[in-house]
């Protein structure tokens, strides 16, 4: 045993164990090409270091040719995995450089499998052994060198400079370290490597090939380099945790539960509070079903929807639930994911948030309701006011009905009855019995108290049962009531009593304004047109006295009042009428005389996008 | 029924209640006439007896401004007022305005029949009131003026003597005027003078009779 045969294994063996902890990065998922292109590098640079043992102890000259063959091999498989390595592992470098040296070391190689020729020793004449110190001797062949031996330096040159080039651009982009380290020992290793079997195959040198005890330079990089990754992996651990407790403090303090579902693989997870928000058991997974199923029935569909619309376009996943605890508990969860994508842009995980929002809702709701029962006592109010004018409404047709039975009786009494006139009666009884139906049914709608029930409405409907609350009392006070509706208004999404309520207060504001002002002329035009945009504008224009420009802004507040007997309910209930319909209402002063009350509500268009 | 020659005119912009009532009055028997506001029964109106029933409210003209348009009218007739809701401070304005009756579109027919039977009394009273005035006041107006002054003095109690000695005439020549002017007059006796110059209270003739006599 000399110091040869204790150096070159060790060199093999540290080779294959650094070549074996990278195999065992790189094939962790996902799969590090760079790790796992080193491993074979490595693992080809061991089987160079067995061969170049084993041509330092052969006695034959033929078996010295095959060791030589297999080297060669070996160290074409070498340059194309550096060069791969290189590649990968730096992200830079010329394409066309990398793949020159390896391909060029092929088309050498292609002569080792012609007879009689070989890239490096055209025929190895005879061994000569060559002591050296420690007692220690090797064998060095002595041949004629074959003209190719130029090939497999110019692509041995060619890698170098692709690898100094990769190197420095590696620099220049500002990781100077793994250039100078990894770049470095590379070109070095390869300077050495490539001069000195040149020189042995030209019979110049005669020592051993040392290719693989210099590629020891690189490991030594490359062990530097993963104790490094190693450490800031540690690192990142360490704050990875820090973050995460972070974090749990975080979504603790703000009652928020965290969930992942993993559209892929199975990896669902979800926090204990997300499953507890969710009603379910610890132990339970959360998968995207069951998180469905827990959501109300009557808000599913909602959900399911928010969910397909964020996994189609980009948009986060944002909705407000309801679920069904065990009993009959109700909770309001608020809940807001994300999509990771793929590099194909398919959703491949969503991560969330759920937060429990009962009592901001419970708020909500609450704050809704004293809103409704304003509105609904405002309304009252002002039925109050056109009570008069309501009853001379019923008492028409009711009236006409009353007139007609009579004169039925007294045509009965004819000889012969006079059967037309009786039919013609019936007839007209039954257009009165209508006639009062639809009067208390308008009334009946408005008086009862409901919350805003939006559905596709036209405004032109609404306007026509503002004439008809309207007309009598119109009559009444000697007042003009102009309705006038665009001809093909878009239909709007809205509530039909909710909005004839702001129409008819508009309207009672429009008459209270004309009898405050004793003007001559006594006209109230109600109008709606289509706005550019998507918007329905309805307005009410009066020839009253106007608004005084200081209280124009004020008259939308509430209890602000400019009548002597009004509350100053009106005009703020039904800002928050039009609010609710996602709309706008203002009031200005019209150039003549008189103000113009306007409002705008958006389209049935307009609410769906 | 016997007021064949009586017209109802029905003034009412509801053509509903128009339609019914009117049909109504007719199977009662009357004569009717509709008119579905008030400005087409000013510029239709005939003068023939009856009474005309208005709504209170309507469109355009109301029942008070037909009514107050009426009270113009040398030969108006009665007017009842019909309401759907009749509020106390315009039916005291109607009677005031001297409205026949005030009621509710839904009153039983029996009180509209006999507001209407009432209507047609007083429009026939007021008639003939008209008629006899007109009668008197041409009467009175075929007098000379000398004669209208004889009869002053005369209905002011005084005799002949003072009358002739006020007016610088004759006592004969007074004796002339007044059998002229009973004559023209068609009375016998001074207190039958008296009573028809106490029922021709006539604007055109108080003239003639200055006061603070």
């Amino acid at each position: 045993m000399t110091w040869i045969t204790v150096v070159w294994p060790m060199v093999a063996a540290v080779c294959l164990t650094l070549g074996g902890i990278n195999l065992r990065i790189g094939l962790s998922r996902p799969l590090d090409s760079a790790r796992l292109l080193f491993a074979l590098t490595a693992f080809s640079t061991a089987t160079i270091c067995a061969l170049e043992l084993a041509m330092m102890r052969t006695e034959s000259p033929a078996q010295y040719q095959v060791f030589e063959a297999w080297g060669d091999i070996n160290s074409a498989l070498l340059k194309a995995f550096l060069a791969g390595f290189i590649w990968v592992y730096f992200r830079s470098g010329n394409l066309w450089l990398a793949l020159a040296g390896p391909c060029l070391n092929a088309v050498a190689l292609v002569t080792d499998f012609l007879p009689g020729s070989s890239h490096v020793y055209l025929k190895i004449n005879a061994l000569t052994t060559i002591k050296t110190f420690g007692g220690a001797s090797y064998q060095v062949a002595v041949g004629e060198p074959s003209p190719w031996i130029v090939v497999g330096s110019l692509s041995t040159l060619m890698l170098l400079v692709f690898v100094i080039d990769a190197s420095v651009r590696l620099a220049r982009r500002g990781e100077v370290r793994r250039a100078i380290y990894i770049g470095g020992s590379a070109t070095v290793w390869m300077a050495i490597a490539g001069t000195q079997s040149a020189l042995i195959e030209i019979g110049v040198l005669h020592m051993p090939y040392l290719i693989s005890v210099a590629f020891l330079l690189v490991v030594l990089a490359m062990s530097f380099e993963l104790t490094t990754d190693i450490a800031a992996a540690a690192r990142i651990g360490r704050e990875l945790k820090d973050s995460e407790r972070r974090m749990d403090l975080a979504t603790d303090a703000a009652g928020l539960g965290t969930w992942t579902w993993d559209l892929v693989g199975k990896e669902d997870w979800a926090s204990a509070r997300a499953k507890r928000l969710l009603g379910l058991a610890a132990s339970e997974p959360l998968t995207q079903a069951r998180y469905l199923d827990a959501v109300h029935p009557e808000d599913r569909d909602r959900v399911i929807l928010a969910l397909d619309r964020s996994m189609r376009s980009d948009h986060d996943f944002e909705v407000e639930h309801r679920v069904q605890l065990h009993g009959a508990e109700t909770r309001w969860l608020a809940s807001r994911g994300r999509a990771e994508r793929n590099a194909l842009g398919h959703p491949i995980l969503v991560r969330g948030v759920v937060l429990d929002i009962s009592s901001r809702r419970g708020s909500e709701l609450e704050l809704q309701r004293l809103q409704g029962q304003l509105a609904h006592t405002s309304r009252v109010t002002m039925m109050g006011q056109l009570a008069t004018a309501i009853a001379h409404e019923l008492h028409q047709p009711l009236g006409a009905i009353l007139r007609n039975a009579e004169a039925a009786e007294l045509f009965l009494d004819h000889d012969p009855p006079d059967l037309d006139e009786l039919r013609a009666i019936l007839i007209d009884i039954r257009a009165d019995d209508k006639r009062a139906r639809e009067v208390i049914d308008r009334l009946r709608a408005l008086l009862k108290r409901r919350s805003i029930e939006p559905r596709v409405l036209s405004v032109a409907e609404v306007m026509a049962n503002i004439a008809a609350l309207t007309r009598a009392e119109a009559a009444a006070r000697g007042v003009t009531v102009e309705i006038d509706s665009a001809v093909g208004l878009p239909p709007i999404m809205g509530d039909g009593v909710h909005l004839q309520q702001v129409l008819l207060n508009l309207v009672l504001n429009a008459m209270d304004a004309i009898d405050s002002a004793a003007g001559a002329e006594r006209l109230i035009r109600v109008r709606a047109r289509r706005r550019e945009g998507s918007e329905v504008e309805v307005m009410v224009s009066d020839t009253g006295p106007g608004i005084a420009a200081e209280k124009i802004e004020q008259i939308f507040e509430p209890f602000f009042t400019t009548k002597t007997s009004g509350m100053g309910i009106g005009l703020s209930v039904s800002r928050t009428i039009i609010e609710a319909h996602a709309g706008r209402i203002w009031a200005e002063n019209n150039p003549t005389k008189g103000a113009t009350f306007r409002f705008t509500l958006p389209t049935e268009e307009e609410m769906l996008v | 029924m016997s007021h064949p020659p009586s017209v109802i005119s029905i003034v009412d912009d509801d053509q509903s209640f128009l339609t019914a009532v009117s049909r109504m009055l007719r199977g009662a028997g009357y004569t009717v006439q509709t008119f579905s506001s008030a400005q087409q029964y000013l510029e239709q109106m005939i003068d023939a007896p009856g009474c005309v029933i208005v709504d209170l409210r309507m469109h355009g003209l109301s029942g008070l401004d037909l009514q107050r348009a009426l009270a113009e009218k040398p030969h108006a007739c009665p007017v009842i007022f019909l309401s759907a809701a009749g509020d106390i401070p315009t039916s005291v304005r109607a009677m005031r305005q001297g409205a026949e009756d005030f009621l509710t579109k839904d009153a039983p027919k029996e009180d509209l029949l006999a507001a209407i039977e009432r209507a047609f009394a007083r429009d026939a009273m007021q008639r003939t009131q008209r008629l006899r005035l007109r009668e008197v006041t041409q009467r009175f107006a075929a007098l000379t003026p000398r004669e209208r002054e004889v009869l002053r003095h005369v209905v002011h109690g005084q005799l002949n003597k003072q009358i002739a000695a006020d007016l610088g005439i004759t006592e004969r020549t007074v004796k002339l005027h007044r059998t002229a002017m009973t004559t023209k007059l068609g009375v016998r006796s001074v207190a039958e003078l008296t009573r028809l110059v106490q029922e021709a209270h006539l604007e055109n003739f108080t003239s003639t009779f200055p006061k603070g006599q």
